[in-house]
């Protein structure tokens, strides 16, 4: 019981930190109108050099001139590994569903279960060290 | 399928938000969060998850080895 309350828990922990980010973030932003996909956006898409909104994922060069904090001059490592993630999943035909299908289900999933198995087999381990 | 799609999109735009709203709440970028979370972030929760994994079967491994030769003697 004990276990799958923790295996619980440990699912539910990001879906709750990203939601309350964001009901956090929606309470203290103006409401925006931009929909993206036909789907409304907590964000404007509004062009804003003081903070990010949804014209950083549009635009990213805009993003990288007004809101990079760390040095530009590790733009030439960090971009290709970046637009190369972006082009792999463009790859896919629809870049909205591979996000989606890959980062939000696939990855995460394929971490939760590899973290709960190695939590079973110390479960496991200290039973087989008491007994 | 329709419904589906849409229901993806719209998990889409909020985790969107997600990374737009934590990068202004941690004072850095979109741009910066992205790379923290997908460049930095999953490959090495990957590595690291898969290589606990590992270890924890070697280590059960070990332990009912020991245990067999115990029970041997």
């Amino acid at each position: 019981m004990k276990a799958i309350l923790r295996n619980l828990l440990i699912l539910l922990f990001p879906f709750a930190l990203m939601i309350l980010v964001n009901e956090y973030s929606r309470g203290k932003i103006q409401a925006s109108t931009y929909q993206s996909r036909g789907q409304d956006t907590i964000n404007s898409a509004q062009l804003d050099p003081q903070k990010c909104t949804w014209a950083c994922h549009n635009d990213t060069g805009f993003c990288k001139a007004h809101h990079v904090k760390f040095d530009s001059r590790h733009f030439p490592y960090t971009d290709p590994l970046y637009f190369g993630m972006i082009t792999v999943l463009k790859g896919f035909g629809n870049y909205g569903l591979a996000n989606i299908l890959l980062l939000v289900l696939f990855f995460p999933i394929l971490i939760y279960l590899l973290l709960i198995k190695s939590l079973h087999i110390q479960d496991q381990l200290n039973k087989l060290r008491k007994s | 399928m329709n419904q589906l799609l849409q229901l993806a999109y719209w998990l889409y735009n909020y985790c969107t938000d997600f990374v737009i709203n934590a990068a202004n709440l941690l004072n850095l970028s979109y741009y910066e969060v992205n790379f923290l979370l997908f460049i930095i972030g999953y490959p090495a929760l990957i590595f690291g998850t898969s290589l606990l994994y590992l270890i924890q079967r070697w280590k059960r491994k070990q332990v009912s080895n020991s245990m067999n030769n115990e029970q041997i003697q």
